[in-house]
């Protein structure tokens, strides 16, 4: 699996009650084998499996996300 | 003149010559009397043959009266009464001998009666006797030492016959020997053997009460003593065996005993047929009724039982015009009927088929039986075109059906998927894959078909655990490729695998099934994550040839994965292997396929996969932070196995559109899955939300109806694959 171009994501900052809620990254914007992808930062799926992987063997860097 | 003697001168006359005594009754000479000849009447005494010499006095040549008082004649005639040291007959004879031979002269030898005397004896010792016995009134040769006797015969035919002539024996020189009864011949002995007139008994007699009597076909009813045939007759022999086929060692192999039941050791058969087809018989354990020839075990009969052995239970019962059943401890609980089959009690089976309509309280579900989801190649998302590939390629493709990937290695030519209408015949749809660009073959080369299952679906394997079951595959392949092929199953959760292969052998549709063993070691997960993985392995490189193929469970390792796959896909241009009816089940037992509804089987696939292609709504969603964002909570036809990553394409530079009012924005926006997504690990991630990134011309808050843009090819997909 070709994984190029990662790039993590975050829901942009809301505000709830006032309070102003800041999102985790949540998800990693990337090309996999050419086709963009969003995989979201999650155990279970498998995208983000073997890009977890990539980024423990030293594969694989991700840019971190935009500050909004 | 004469010469007168005593005054009688006449009687005495003396010529010239001679001297002539005439008239006197008696010459008394005193002293000697010689003359040269005496006469009686006319005749010379010498003439007669009387001489006198020596004191002997010959009477002819055969009469001899000798000095010693011997007189010796040729016969002897007249009363012999007064002589002496004569026998009167050779009965007074104690030592007669015979100084030549005995002529009968027209006479007969004569014996009485013999007590023993009254015989003619033979040999030094008597050895050979020939006598009657008056007390018996029997006659005897009797040769009474140990010695032999022979009847010698220089003639042809050496015969005992009666007074009359009739025959009682014949031996023929050169020839037979014959025996007769009532001068009928009974008995021949042949150049090859002995012939048998009539019939032969052995016990008592030929007709009745023999042990053994092998008849003429006189009869063929009445008495048994009349019938014709080999007879073995009981008689008083009850306690032992009338006949008796022993080995080497003495013991009773087969035997018919005094009640007349044939007898058989163990191991000892009776065989019928020229190839020893049917075999009846008893191994020390079990009883036997085999057929292993050719044709079929046939039973005939109009009403056929099977019993117990006490015959007081039937246990299967078939009668001509009727049913079968089947029973129980006695009672019946399968009867064949002429509307069809009643069962009394639980049915139980592996699987059923046919129409089930009817059933009622079914408690265990006839279907979910196949693990295998898309078996049957209906849904193909991605696209059901042909599509090209060459090089590594890794995944999911258009042109592969949905749950399915392809795993290629970095050396294979050119590939091409398509789902294809090339079918078995209860199936509409197959995956085809097909060389358009040979590769040059390379040690490392994997060309794999694969699909991967849930650990929590795959419980009922009971891997991993004492009462494991076995896996049986079963599949519908064509391929140009007459070559031995592997599937494999991948433990993914053990690091574990275990392999089987398949031969094909012509370019039809063929099904295949392969059972994998069961596996005590390592289970499965129970959770949404992949721990099988089914793999049909079109190519492989030597690296996954170089071990000992493992066709038991056992650690993963490549190189016992595709030892003695001779198939090879990909090497040759305008090679093809198409598949369908992938099923994979619980136990060694391959039922029929699980045919599903398109709908059934969409919805599987949908919780791995689901997209939205051009003009197709996503829902209403929100716009966001500003113009930024757009979150939509998609509607989804099944929860999907875990959040999913999402992807986009946009061929026209658009995939997403979104309209308020009238007023509508498109672009190739980036997008993403957000939310939460489950926290019970069985639950699959349905909470979630898509973010569409990127600016609009939208204000905040403003709810957009969100499509999917309206140029072929566009599409939104989630993808929750294992």
């Amino acid at each position: 699996m070709i994984i190029t171009n990662a790039k993590y994501w975050r829901i942009p900052d809301s505000e709830v009650n006032g309070v102003k809620k800041v999102y985790p990254d949540s998800s990693i914007i990337c090309d996999i084998n050419g086709q963009y992808y969003g995989v979201p930062i999650d155990e279970e799926n498998t995208h983000y499996i073997e890009i977890k992987r990539q980024l423990d063997a030293g594969e694989l860097t991700i840019e971190p996300s935009d500050g909004l | 003149m004469g010469i007168q003697i005593n005054g009688n001168t006449n009687n005495i006359n003396a010529g010239i010559g001679s001297l002539s005594i005439e008239d006197i009754n008696e010459l008394d000479i005193v002293g000697v009397a010689t003359a040269a000849n005496f006469k009686t009447g006319v005749s010379n005494l010498h003439s007669l043959g009387l001489t006198l010499s020596g004191g002997q006095l010959d009477v002819g040549s055969n009469i001899k009266i000798g000095t010693a008082g011997v007189i010796t004649a040729t016969s002897f005639a007249g009363s012999g009464a007064n002589l002496t040291g004569v026998l009167s007959n050779i009965v007074e004879d104690t030592s007669p001998q015979l100084g030549g031979n005995l002529a009968s002269n027209n006479k007969n030898i004569l014996l009485p009666d013999s007590t023993g005397t009254n015989r003619i004896k033979f040999g030094t010792n008597e050895d050979l006797q020939i006598y009657h016995n008056g007390n018996n009134n029997k006659t005897y040769i009797g040769n009474k030492t140990s010695t032999d006797l022979l009847i010698e015969n220089a003639g042809t035919n050496t015969d005992i016959v009666d007074d009359t002539g009739h025959y009682r024996a014949r031996f023929i020189k050169d020839g037979a020997v014959e025996l007769y009864h009532d001068n009928s011949k009974k008995l021949e002995t042949q150049t090859n053997g002995t012939r048998i007139y009539d019939s032969l008994g052995i016990g008592a007699d030929s007709t009745s009460d023999a042990f053994l009597s092998i008849r003429t076909p006189n009869g063929t009813s009445g008495s048994p003593s009349t019938k014709g045939g080999v007879i073995i007759r009981d008689g008083s022999y009850a306690n032992g065996k009338l006949i008796d086929f022993q080995n080497s060692v003495g013991s009773s192999d087969i035997s018919v005993d005094g009640s007349l039941n044939m007898n058989f050791a163990n191991n000892h058969k009776i065989q019928l047929g020229d190839s020893q087809d049917l075999q009846i018989f008893h191994d020390g354990s079990d009883s036997f009724i085999k057929d292993t020839g050719t044709g079929a075990l046939k039973v005939c009969s109009n009403l056929f039982r099977v019993n117990n052995a006490a015959n007081s239970e039937a246990m299967i019962k078939a009668e001509e015009n009727a049913g079968v059943t089947l029973s129980y401890d006695a009672n019946t609980k399968f009867e064949t009927t002429s509307s069809g089959v009643t069962v009394t009690g639980t049915c139980s089976a592996t699987s059923f088929s046919g129409d089930g309509s009817n059933l009622t309280n079914l408690s265990t579900p006839l279907s979910y039986r196949n693990k295998i989801i898309n078996g049957s190649m209906m849904v193909f998302q991605r696209g059901v075109g042909s599509n090209n590939y060459s090089g590594n390629h890794d995944g999911y493709y258009a042109g592969i059906a949905d749950r399915w990937a392809i795993r290629a290695h970095s050396s294979m030519g050119t590939q091409t998927y398509d789902q294809n209408t090339n079918s078995p015949n209860n199936f509409a749809n197959s995956q085809r894959i097909y060389t358009t660009g040979a590769d040059g073959g390379n040690a490392g080369k994997y060309y794999v078909y694969d699909t991967r299952l849930e650990g929590q679906d795959l419980q009922d394997f009971e891997k991993g655990t004492s009462t494991a079951k076995s896996f049986t595959l079963s599949f519908y392949v064509k391929c140009n490729i007459n070559r031995v092929f592997t599937c494999e199953l991948r433990d993914l959760d053990n690091g574990r695998l275990c392999v089987q292969q398949y031969t094909t052998t012509n370019s039809n549709w063929n099904r295949y099934v392969l059972t994998f063993p069961a596996d005590t070691t390592g289970k499965f997960d129970d959770d949404k994550n992949a721990s099988l993985w089914v793999r049909f392995w079109l190519s492989a490189g030597a690296n996954f040839k170089s071990g000992t193929s493992q066709t038991t469970w056992g650690s993963a390792n490549d190189a016992n994965i595709c030892p003695g796959q001779t198939g090879d896909l990909g090497g040759r241009v305008g090679d093809y292997w198409y598949v369908t009816g992938v099923q994979l089940e619980v136990g060694d037992t391959a039922t029929p396929f699980e045919q599903r509804t398109y709908a059934d089987e969409f919805r599987r696939c949908a919780r791995y996969c689901y997209q939205w292609i051009d003009d197709q709504q996503l829902g209403f969603g929100q716009v966001y932070s500003g113009s930024g964002y757009t979150k939509i909570f998609p509607p989804i036809p099944v929860n999907m196995r875990a959040k999913p990553s999402v992807t986009k394409n946009a061929p026209t530079g658009y995939w997403f559109v979104s309209y308020h009012g009238n007023s509508g924005y498109a672009g190739d926006r980036n997008v993403s899955v957000e939310g939460n997504s489950g926290d019970d690990n069985h639950q699959s991630a349905n909470s979630f939300r898509i973010f569409v990134h990127g600016g609009s011309n939208q204000n905040n808050a403003t709810t957009v109806w969100c499509l999917i843009h309206d140029t072929a090819g566009a599409y939104l997909r989630l993808e929750a694959e294992l």
